[in-house]
Order: structure tokens, then C-alpha cells, then sequence
């Protein structure tokens, strides 16, 4: 009887053991399942998140005829909500485009959407326009013979930079055996020109109310509204990033005290002339959104000297000597307020190292960005609190072999 | 007795529950089997939805290369290089000489685009695309584009001959086939189809001899008249493009004009070698575009000689710009630009007998 017990005992134990096994076993089966239909749950979701944003890129926009994919690169790549396709068809907007379609889709503030503006390089296209008074031959030394080589370095590097150099009219010769002018003394290059800023004067809309034009060698107010009106060269590339560059030691027009017998800065002066051209030049730089960038000339001729006052034989006669030298904190101001009001930057050369001026303008190529918005956003901000689920797509933009990354936040 | 009957009853139900276990087990075995493909056939759908953004993609980077190529092969006249349309004698590129310009330079762009797929970081561990061998256009053709302009403001063009995609991850999938794009607001053809039928009947020799006739008792300068004339020419393809509102605007740019010396501006080699190239694909590219040529190529007695001795030779750039369509470019959004050069040996004209 002992014995059955035991059997049966042995028994029991067995079949439980193997129960327990068989149990165990399909609980860890079953929780997989549970996991699996989990995630199986969850890609659903996203798939059909995936799948509408597959949708909303192949979509067509009705007025322009364009996918929604080509105005969501084209939109990243210009920086600019709107694109314009002429008369015909007229302005898309390409955040309205996108939020009625993705509002649809996913409903109100449970998407956002980021395309980044590409990894690309911008073009640089610069304007410069330089003083021809008998001062700064210094400058148009190094220009000639540091510029195209400085221009160059940056091509080298694959920044492509242009510059052209309008030179105001004048043409004195210098004592260091430059005149100022272009003719034979730059080396033309594909990405260097010098030209005469009164080769353009025709072209642009800078005549003063007079109806004077670019009045003298010094009016670089109304020579770099000028210069900014006609562009460069090559003309002005609408995704470029644009930069005037003004070289002077003196007002603009000139320093001199116009009516007055005195030679020399006219400290507390009405210089309404003067104010005149700079205000034209901020007002085709802001009117185009292109930064001043001023580089003040320091008051002497002769490079061999340093102190104030110094001059060599220019023309038929000595230049005037205090005049650069007693409008200095002048000029310094209208600088400051021309490059303030573009958004550009003041520069006062401090040395007369061969490489102090193109130290400077290499300095302005190097800082130079891109005025745009960085991103094209649309849609609510991602909330940090919540499940999201992200789908990458690839948009290429107009730039040959360039693409970007749209990103595409949904949450419920 | 009574234990072994205890026993067998154990028994019978371990078997019991085993059976059972067995069936469930045999349940959730084909279950999780469904499972591991329902995984499986997930990996390979990823890959399939990335497969179909690819060929989307690479479907733009077609528009995106033939919208490129056309703004360049138009600017540069029709073909490759600066096009002379009148070297002397009217030369307009043919459609052949253009279609094979623009699908070339849309085959660069986008075998561009490729290698910049590849060089990129976010693509390269995803996918992969080879080049593309050729990519052909497929224009409106003449009659559409003569007779009715509305229907001849795209163009289709369609890249072969490569392009084979294959996605990596999650699930290796690939994927062969040509990509065809309708190159849309784009009136490429319309001003050149317009352009070689003008040119066909040697228009601008004979606006600039009209206009040099009219003003033969003027007292302008021989150039100065001449100059007058190519602003009549200008005015004449404006009228060719004639619609409301005015979209097509002419502008010129007299390269060299010489009077006295008219050889000095002729004095250079503005024909182009006669086109043999072989097309990538076996077909011609558009309907009727080999009878249109063959037409223009015995020009018969149309082509205005010189009156007597010259009295201009003039080297002239006509930019005709379209400000219909902005087309999205890597420079932003630009209209078409139709640049026509001529380099134009102007005869003496006989003067109009003065009414009485």
C-alpha cells in the first residue's frame, strides 16, 4: 500500500513537473507573442505614418504642377517659405502647402517637419569699391598685387569667391608707380575684376536728386549703391552670399569743407552732402540685404612714413595734408553707421604690412554667411513627453548631386 | 489493485495533458512560425517603401537635370558651346544637334546626382544606384509647338540604361528600370521650334536690310543705322513670341560692329562641324523632327545675299528671355534664356525710290 502511495506520489509529481514545464514554456511563448504583436502594433503605426509622408511627397501641388517632394527641396534649399514661378503660375507657399496636407493626415499639432538647408558651400560674390583719391595709392598697390592671388586661395580651398573692384573715378598717379585706375595693373582672372565704376554708372539707379551721379573720386556712398545696382561682373547669383566692401579714409564725397576756404575737416560741420551719399549707399544695401563692410585707410601716402601728415608728389602738386588725418574719427563714424545699419562690420587697417588690407578683406570672406533661415519648419514643436515616431526621407535640391533630409515627427 | 487503478488514471491524464500540450504547443509553433514571416515579409516591406522613395528621388533628380541642362543649352543658343544661328548664312542648330545637347547635359547632371548619392553619409548605408548610360528627350515636335503653343510648354525626357537600385538594409532588395519625367512649365522647344522656323526663312537678314533701306537718306552714321536695324530685329522676335501678356522679352548686345573694316568682325570661325553624333538610344527623339531638318537643310533661294559690296560686319548676341515660368535652377528660380548669335556680313542696300 506504502508502495502505491509512493508510485502514485511519483507520479503526480512527474505529471506536474511536466505541466509546469509545458506552462512555462508557453508563458515564455506567449509573452513573445505579446511582444511581438507589440511591436507588430507599433509598425503598423508606423508604417501608416511612414506611408503618409510617402504620400505627401509624391502628391502634387494643383497650381504649380510640381511634387511636393521638388517645393520641400526647392523651399530647404532657398530658404525661403515661398517660391515665386513666374507670372503665370505666381507665388506657392510651400508651409501652407504642406501643413493643410499634413493636418489632414495626422491631425492638428501631432506632426512637425524639418528639411535642413543642404551641406553645401554658398557661392561669394563680392562688390568693392574703392576711394581713387591720391591717398590711397597705397591701397590700390596691394589690391593689385594681393587680391586675385587672396580670391584664388579660397577657390583653391572649394569656396568659390568672386570679387569685382569698382574704382571711383579719378585716375591720379601715384607716387609708387600705380595710378588709380584699373587699366593694366590687375590680373584679370575668372574670379577677379576691376573695373571702372563709371563703365557701370549708366546701368545703375544712383543719381542723386541733382542728378549728379557719382560726384567725385571719394563718393563712395553713392558708388556702392551703384556698385550693388549693377552687381558684379558675372552678375549678382540669387543663392549667393553678397558682400559690399567700401575702402576710404575720408567722408564720403570727400572730407573737405565744401564753401569753406579751409582745408581740412570741419568738425561740428553740416556735411549735408556727404550724409547724402551714405545714405544712398545704405539704402540699395539694405534694399538688396547686402552687408557694408568699410575698411578705413589710415591717414598717410607715403608708405615709407607712418605719421600723419606725410605726402608724396601727386599730379602737378602736394596733396593737402591735415585733412585725412583731422576728419579721422569722422569718417570713422559714417563707417560705423554704414556698416551698422547693412548689418556689415567696420575694419581700420593698423599696420602698413603688405598684407594688413588683404588681411582684412580675407577676414570679411572668412566671416561671411549666408542670410537665410537655416531650416524650413513646419508644424508643431516635437514634445519631449511623448512617443514619436520619425520617418527620413531624401530630397535632392537644384544644386547637381546635392541632397538634403527631410524629417518628419509624428506623434498621437 | 486499487493502486494500480489510482495510477493508471495518473497516467491516462499525463497523457491526456500531454496530448494537450502537444496540440497547443503545435498551435503557437505555427503561430510564431506566422510570426517569423510576418517579421521577415516587415524587413522587406521597409526596404520596398525605401526603394520607392528612391526611384521617386531619382525621378526628381531627372526634372531637377533636364530643368539645369535646358536653362544651360538654351543659353549657350542649343548646343554644348556658343551657337551661331547666322554664321553668315543662317546655321540654327537642328532638333537633332539640340535634342542630343540636352540630353547629354541632363545625363551629366544626373549621373551627378548618383555619385552624389554615393559620396553621401546618409545614403551610403542604406542604398545604392549605378549611372544612368543615357538620357533622351523626347520633345513636343514641330507641330505642336508652331501651331499651338499652349501644348508645347513641356517636354518628357527619360534616363536608361543604368540606374540599378538596390536598398541594403533592412532586407536587400533591388530594382531596374528607367525613370521617365515631364518637364513641365518649361517652353525650351517653343521659343526654338518658333526661333529655327524664323531663322529658316532668314528673318533677321532680312529685318536688318529692310530697316537699313528705310533709313537709306538718313544722316546717321552707317553703324548707327545698323544699330537701328538690330533694334528692329529685336522688336521682330518679340512679334514672333507674340502673346498677352508679353512674355518674351529681347534684349541685344552688339559683340563688334565695324564698318569700315566689316571682315574684322567675321574674322573667326562661327560654323559648327556637321553633326554626326550617335544618338544612346535607337529611335529618333521626336515626331517629325528629321523631315523638319531635312527641309531647312535646302534652304532654295531664300537666303538674302548681299546687295553689292558690304557695308557692316557686325558679331551680335539676342538674348530672348521668357518670363512666362521661373524654372527651379542651382542660381534659384530663372527664366528661360534663348541666347541667338549671329555674325552678320550686312550688304549695301539699294535705296526705295522716293514717292513722287
Amino acid at each position: 500500500m506504502k508502495g502505491q502511495i509512493f508510485e502514485i506520489f511519483g507520479f503526480l509529481i512527474l505529471a506536474i513537473a511536466v505541466i509546469g514545464v509545458i506552462l512555462m514554456i508557453r508563458y515564455f511563448m506567449v509573452g513573445s507573442f505579446g511582444k511581438t504583436y507589440s511591436a507588430m502594433a507599433e509598425r503598423h503605426v508606423y508604417e501608416e505614418v511612414h506611408a503618409g509622408v510617402n504620400s505627401i511627397f509624391f502628391m502634387t501641388e494643383e497650381k504649380s504642377g510640381r511634387s511636393m517632394m521638388e517645393l520641400v527641396g526647392l523651399a530647404a534649399y532657398m530658404g525661403n517659405d515661398t517660391i515665386n514661378f513666374g507670372p503665370s503660375i505666381g507665388d506657392v507657399n510651400v508651409v501652407k502647402e504642406l501643413e493643410w496636407r499634413l493636418d489632414a493626415l495626422y491631425g492638428k499639432n501631432h506632426w512637425h517637419l524639418q528639411a535642413k538647408y543642404p551641406d553645401i558651400t554658398p557661392d561669394v560674390q563680392i562688390v568693392m569699391v574703392l576711394d581713387a583719391s591720391a591717398s590711397m595709392c597705397y591701397a590700390v598697390k596691394e589690391i593689385s598685387m594681393k587680391m586675385p592671388a587672396l580670391i584664388e586661395s579660397f577657390v583653391r580651398q572649394g569656396k568659390r569667391v568672386t570679387a569685382t573692384l569698382y574704382i571711383l573715378p579719378g585716375g591720379a598717379n601715384c607716387c609708387n608707380g600705380y595710378k588709380l585706375q584699373c587699366a593694366n595693373q590687375f590680373n584679370e582672372t575668372p574670379y577677379f575684376h576691376c573695373r571702372g565704376i563709371t563703365d557701370i554708372e549708366s546701368s545703375c539707379d544712383t543719381k542723386t536728386a541733382k542728378g549728379a551721379g557719382i560726384q567725385t573720386e571719394e563718393d563712395y556712398g553713392n558708388g556702392i549703391a551703384c556698385a550693388i545696382e549693377a552687381g558684379p561682373v558675372e552678375e549678382w547669383n540669387p543663392m549667393s552670399v553678397k558682400l559690399g566692401i567700401v575702402i576710404s579714409d575720408e567722408l564720403p564725397v570727400g572730407s573737405e569743407c565744401f564753401g569753406n576756404s579751409r582745408l581740412g575737416c570741419c568738425p561740428g560741420q553740416d556735411y549735408a552732402e556727404q550724409r547724402k551719399s551714405l545714405e544712398a549707399g545704405i539704402k540699395s544695401a539694405q534694399k538688396s540685404k547686402i552687408p557694408i563692410f568699410t575698411i578705413q585707410q589710415i591717414d598717410y601716402i607715403d608708405e615709407q612714413r607712418t605719421q600723419c601728415g606725410t605726402c608724396c608728389q601727386v599730379g602737378s602738386g602736394e596733396q593737402p595734408l591735415d585733412l585725412q588725418c583731422a576728419c579721422t574719427d569722422m569718417v570713422t563714424q559714417y563707417h560705423k553707421d554704414m556698416a551698422s545699419a547693412t548689418g556689415g562690420d567696420t575694419f581700420t587697417l593698423d599696420s602698413v604690412s603688405a598684407s594688413d588690407l588683404t588681411d582684412k578683406i580675407n577676414q570679411i570672406i572668412v566671416r561671411a554667411k549666408p542670410i537665410r533661415k537655416p531650416n524650413l519648419e513646419v508644424g508643431s514643436p516635437v514634445p519631449l513627453d511623448k512617443n514619436t515616431r520619425v520617418v527620413e526621407v531624401f530630397v535632392p535640391v537644384t544644386v547637381s548631386g546635392v541632397y538634403t533630409k527631410a524629417l518628419v515627427t509624428q506623434w498621437s | 489493485m486499487k493502486g494500480i487503478a489510482y495510477a493508471t488514471i495518473v497516467i491516462v491524464a499525463l497523457i491526456g495533458v500531454l496530448m494537450l500540450s502537444l496540440w497547443s504547443y503545435n498551435q503557437l509553433a505555427t503561430g510564431s512560425g506566422y510570426s517569423f514571416a510576418y517579421q521577415q515579409r516587415t524587413k522587406e516591406d521597409i526596404s520596398n517603401a525605401n526603394l520607392e522613395i528612391a526611384k521617386r528621388f531619382l525621378t526628381q533628380d531627372l526634372v531637377y537635370s533636364s530643368q539645369e541642362a535646358s536653362i544651360d543649352i538654351a543659353a549657350n543658343g542649343g548646343t554644348a558651346a556658343t551657337t551661331y544661328w547666322y554664321c553668315t548664312d543662317p546655321t540654327p542648330p537642328t532638333t537633332d544637334e539640340v535634342n542630343y545637347a540636352l540630353g547629354s547635359s541632363s545625363q551629366s547632371f544626373l549621373n551627378a546626382y548618383v555619385t552624389g548619392l554615393k559620396e553621401s553619409k546618409i545614403a551610403e548605408s542604406q542604398l545604392s544606384v549605378t549611372e544612368y548610360g543615357c538620357a533622351a528627350v523626347k520633345d513636343p515636335g514641330k507641330a505642336s509647338c508652331i501651331l499651338n503653343g499652349e501644348s508645347c510648354e513641356s517636354f518628357k525626357m527619360t534616363a536608361t540604361q543604368g540606374g540599378t537600385i538596390e536598398v541594403k538594409t533592412p532586407a536587400q532588395v533591388t530594382y531596374s528600370g528607367n525613370l521617365d519625367a515631364d518637364i513641365n512649365s518649361n517652353r525650351f522647344y517653343w521659343l526654338y521650334y518658333k526661333l529655327y522656323d524664323d531663322t529658316k526663312n532668314n528673318m533677321l537678314m532680312r529685318v536688318i536690310s529692310d530697316s537699313v533701306r528705310a533709313q537709306c537718306t538718313g544722316p546717321q552714321t552707317m553703324a548707327q543705322k545698323v544699330e537701328v536695324a538690330i533694334q528692329a530685329v529685336c522688336k521682330h522676335y518679340e512679334d514672333i513670341f507674340k502673346e498677352v501678356p508679353q512674355y518674351v522679352k529681347c534684349e541685344y548686345e552688339i559683340k563688334c560692329i565695324n564698318t569700315a573694316n566689316p571682315v574684322s568682325c567675321l574674322n573667326f570661325d562661327c560654323k559648327r562641324p556637321e553633326f554626326n553624333q550617335q544618338f544612346c538610344y535607337n529611335t529618333a527623339s521626336a515626331a517629325g523632327n528629321d523631315v523638319f531638318g531635312k527641309v531647312f537643310d535646302n534652304f532654295g533661294g531664300k537666303v538674302v545675299q548681299a546687295q553689292g559690296s558690304s557695308i557692316a560686319g557686325v558679331n551680335l548676341k539676342i538674348k530672348l528671355t521668357d518670363n512666362k515660368y521661373n524654372i527651379p535652377t542651382s542660381k534659384g528660380m530663372k527664366p528661360l534664356v534663348w541666347n541667338v548669335w549671329a555674325a552678320l556680313d550686312i550688304g549695301r542696300q539699294e535705296c526705295r525710290p522716293i514717292d513722287k
